[in-house]
């Protein structure tokens, strides 16, 4: 017998997309036909020196490679080679079966494939594409990511929209945590230091399933990278800073691992952010400036099977909001509207006064993974999240000093317990259970609430499995949820109690087509559902941002959304396509419609807005598209668009992105002297006009002192701003020295100083958007 | 050393899951029946007599109120001396005066009036803040030279931060925290 060689040759460099993330593994046991595992073989990525051989059970793993395309082959002495080209985007555990020398022919068995490959349309940032936007919020970062958008209150707050759907639609899950705060208020940004993460990923479309009740829109999942638990040190950490509003950041990580105690590892990570007044390119945003502090820290400790985390976390910032939004009655929002530029005059400033945020989140994590082997693994997950957000308004006459406008203070207590068990019969499954206790306390200096106290409970149990062959993967899942809430409120002086119960069945279905080596196409129907959120139920008061009574109605039923999704994704050398479609059907969508006539109080007249339900459907197309021209020419296309309507009078809805296109060309210079990766890049973003609009119902004429305001256009407040182009450009690259590697970037923003309003941004009657903003970034590991 | 580290936490998540049982939630706070401004009163007097007018809405917040708005009856030829009085009566018991916040914040607060049609009557505002820019609760109403019906439309606004430190004040700023009208009739 001939001891056969085993070649793993990296196929084609993916300089282009792939080496962003490279802490992925491939790992899973060699057996013969007889089901014997086979030790001694050899596993070898040629041009790269990874290679490993299996242990006595058969087992082995491949460490810290990168996305991308990768041709294994397999054998073992006394047996034949056998070849695997796999695209590598997460990573997989592949079995392989080695038929006897000579035998049989000489092609690929494969026992099972156990991928984390998502039936649903996703979008990754990995850590490359992190470093280039440190120091901005995560609603702003993810904005790069084809069909996501971000829901602006100014400059400073950004609420993630997937596929036209934000806020209490949205699920974000940190570190295995799903965030639980005040969602529901569109000027909420989520409470998440996107430094603790190396990863994020965007699960586009109804996903309730996997991930619970409110999943409709779609799924965020922040995940840090692992805790260091052999002996050791690691630092990380960013330096950045912006011009527009002298923006200062910097965070810094650490990883310790001793010797004394092995497997035992500890984390912190710290970061910091300030940043003063933006400046359009005519005038400044009055206290629009914002700080923020974030701390957190991991213990873990891994003994054989075992992992045991202990995280701890806090978010703590202060955002001003504009001032020139700030106003009492419509005749000063007319007023606000139609003066070409904010009555608040402003200079630069890092101070923030009234009105602003408070805002602090806590987490603590306790979290148990258990190894069984031939079995599965085992995760239970406790966390203690506290939500605590305070509203400084400026006082107004009869409120008391000193005291907040409104706060809020959110208790979750959460428990997981989830199960992935082993392949069995070529299944890969999970089936996982929760329960969650949550408690809202809300106080206010003398104004109306929003939203009631109340005490709710949740529990759920899921189960999705998954099959795959060479050429199919399939996907399958149902949850059940139950969902108890009891309020507590007053009703003019007596207290009252209701007490509100949902229970909601979802399902998913997925299939891969794995057309060849390069292609593959994704399908994929997921169901969600969200209960009516408390303030959709209970608001009666004023919304002080727009001037406009808000009305709730507590007969509004479980809003369901019923997606289907297909993608079709493409890998080349030199190219990669991704083309998604999508069809949401949300039954119920809950929604605010103006109703006239407008409320006359002792302050003037408002409009008044009710909460209603209708059955839409939202329709649309991302794409992505990248190509390598030459060695030093890439070219980036991103372009999505979408379509929201009421099915049954066939009128658009409002509030729904812009079809946009960003495209962006870098020029790779390669290594020059001590830079490496030396890249300038060219970036361009065009955002259409917002034409679908809702027809216009009714109208309201105010009078200001100048001039006549009509309302209710196309049951809007003003026509949306025209479209607009935006360009930026920046270089990057990185040194290294010694064993450390600095990357840096340096670039601007809105080149030309253009100005414009974006018609997601609620600030757009009142504002122009901020103008150049010049910014630099330091990342280094050392 | 990092074996030290293990120990508090574990105690702090253990205690915070325990912490779970305070049940602050059964206690909410009683929602404002009205707005905190209930009554508008706007008072004159010509020496000898004293005439209120007010503006009231204390049943009720939003479109579910009922307001109630008196004439002011005023004398031709006369002159008078007033004042804005606003008051929160949701309890019967404990009014309270609202002005005097406005007093007291001088520098954020300025009462305009209007007057409907503008040759009904002139009003004079007599009272100044710190700055010499007029405050506008107490006003002077003269040239009552013809019989007739209008209104006196009173608008406050809180400009905290932003009104002028000269001059006669910027109507345009701010946010609006009273803007009522009353019947004026002249006999």
């Amino acid at each position: 017998m001939i001891k056969t060689l085993y070649y793993v040759y990296f196929l084609i460099s993916f300089i282009t997309f792939g080496q962003d993330n490279c802490n992925l593994f491939i790992k899973g046991e060699i057996y013969d036909v007889s089901n014997q595992v086979i030790s001694d073989a050899t596993i070898v990525i040629k041009n790269d020196s990874i290679r490993t051989i299996t242990n006595e059970k058969g087992e082995y793993k491949l460490l810290n490679l990168c996305a991308g395309q990768y041709e294994i082959v397999v054998s073992a002495l006394g047996y034949n080679k056998i070849t695997k080209t796999m695209y590598l985007k997460h990573s997989i555990h592949q079995d392989f079966v080695l038929e006897n020398d000579g035998v049989s022919l000489n092609e690929v068995k494969i026992v099972s494939q156990k991928t984390y490959n998502l039936t649903e349309p996703t979008s990754d940032l990995k850590e490359a594409d992190l470093n280039k936007s440190r120091g901005q919020s995560l609603g702003e970062i993810l904005k790069v990511l084809p069909g996501v958008n971000a829901v602006q209150t100014g400059p400073s707050l950004y609420k993630p929209m997937i596929h036209g759907l934000f806020g209490n639609r949205i699920v974000t899950i940190n570190n295995g945590l799903r965030l639980e705060s005040q969602q529901w208020g569109s000027d909420h940004a989520p409470e998440i230091d996107p430094f603790t993460a190396n990863k994020i990923t965007v699960v586009k479309g109804a996903s309730g399933v996997k991930y619970g009740s409110e999943a409709i829109g779609g799924v965020i999942i922040l995940s840090p990278e692992e805790v260091l638990t052999t002996p050791g040190y690691k630092v990380g950490g960013f330096v950045s800073g912006f011009s527009n509003n002298n923006q200062a950041n910097f965070g810094i990580k650490t990883d310790v691992s001793g010797k004394k105690i092995k497997g035992l590892g500890l984390r912190l990570s710290s970061s910091f952010k300030k940043g003063g007044n933006f400046k359009t390119p005519n005038y400044y945003l009055a206290n629009t400036g914002s700080s923020e502090y974030n701390l957190s820290t991991t213990l873990v400790y891994k003994y054989k099977n075992w992992l045991t985390e202990v995280y701890l976390s806090q978010f703590k910032a202060n955002i001003g909001l504009f001032r020139g939004a700030q106003f009492g009655n419509m005749e000063d929002l007319a007023t606000a509207i139609t003066s070409s530029r904010p009555r608040v005059n402003a200079d630069f400033t890092y101070d923030i006064s009234k009105p602003y945020q408070e805002v602090k989140h806590q987490v603590y994590k306790l979290a148990q993974k258990i190894k069984i082997d031939n079995i599965g693994n085992l995760e239970l997950i406790f966390g203690a999240q506290n939500n605590y957000r305070a509203e400084w308004d400026i006082k107004e006459l009869g409120q008391q000093q000193d005291k907040a406008t409104i706060d809020f203070g959110l208790t979750t207590y959460s428990a997981n317990i989830n199960f992935q068990h082993s392949i069995f019969k070529g299944f890969v499954g999970e089936v996982g259970t929760f329960a969650m206790r949550q408690a809202n306390v809300v106080s206010s200096n003398n104004v109306r609430l929003f939203i009631p106290n109340y005490r709710s409970y949740n529990a759920g149990i899921f189960w999705t499995e998954k099959y795959a062959t060479t050429k199919w993967e399939f996907e399958a899942g149902m949850r059940y949820d139950n969902r108890y809430y009891k309020v507590f409120k007053y009703d003019k002086n007596e207290l009252i109690s209701p007490e509100l119960r949902y229970d909601n069945f979802s399902y998913s279905l997925g299939a891969n087509r794995l057309i060849n080596k390069h292609i593959t196409l994704k399908s994929n129907i997921g169901t969600a559902y969200r209960p009516p959120g408390m303030n959709e139920l209970y608001a009666d008061g004023l919304h002080h941002g727009l001037s406009s009574f808000e009305i709730g109605n507590q007969n509004l039923k479980t809003e369901v959304a019923n997606n289907t999704n297909l993608s079709l994704v493409a890998l080349y050398s030199k190219t990669k396509l991704e083309l998604t479609v999508f069809n949401n059907v949300i039954n119920n969508y809950i929604y605010l419609t103006p109703s006239i006539p407008a409320v006359v109080t002792v302050r003037g007249v408002f409009l008044s807005y009710k909460y209603v339900q209708a059955d839409i459907v939202m329709r649309g197309v991302d794409l992505y598209f990248e190509q390598l021209f030459t060695k030093t020419i890439k070219y980036q296309l991103k372009a999505s668009g979408l379509i929201g309507k009421n099915r049954l009078n066939h009128d658009y809805l409002i509030m729904m992105p812009p079809n946009r296109v960003n495209n962006a060309i870098d020029y790779i210079f390669g290594k020059k002297g001590i830079f490496h990766d030396l890249t300038f890049s060219l970036n361009h973003q065009y955002v259409a006009k917002q034409n679908n609009l809702p027809t216009t119902k009714q109208t309201l004429e105010i009078n200001t002192s100048s001039n006549t305001v009509t309302f209710g256009q196309n049951d809007d407040y003003l026509a949306p701003p025209s479209g607009y182009h935006l360009f930026g450009s920046s270089l990057s690259s990185n040194v290294k020295i010694r064993n450390q590697i600095i990357d840096f970037r340096m670039g601007v923003q809105n080149v030309f100083n253009i100005t414009y309003r974006d018609y997601l941004n609620r600030y757009r009657y009142f504002a122009n958007e901020a103008g150049r903003n010049f910014f630099f970034q330091f990342n280094f590991n050392l | 050393m990092k074996n030290n580290f293990s120990a508090p936490f574990c105690v702090l998540v253990a205690t915070m899951l325990l912490l779970s049982c305070k049940k602050k939630e059964e206690n909410p706070q009683k929602n404002p029946e009205n707005e905190l401004i209930t009554t508008v009163q706007i008072k004159v007097s010509d020496g000898t007599e004293t005439k209120t007018a007010q503006w009231k809405n204390v049943a009720g917040y939003g479109n579910s109120g009922n307001i109630t708005i008196d004439t002011l009856f005023l004398k031709q030829g006369s002159t008078y001396t007033g004042e804005i009085v606003l008051l929160n009566e949701s309890n019967p018991n404990d009014i309270d005066t609202i002005s005097y916040e406005v007093e007291e914040e001088a520098e954020d607060h300025q009462f305009f009036y209007f007057v409907q049609p503008t040759s009904l009557f002139t009003l004079n505002i007599l009272d100044k803040d710190k700055n010499m820019v007029p405050i506008g609760l107490e006003f002077e109403v003269k040239n009552l030279s013809n019989v007739g019906t209008g209104s006196l439309r009173a608008v406050l606004k809180h400009q905290a931060a932003l009104k002028p430190k000269s001059g006669q004040g910027d109507f345009t700023l701010g946010s609006t925290d009273v803007d009522i009208s009353i019947p004026v009739k002249i006999k």
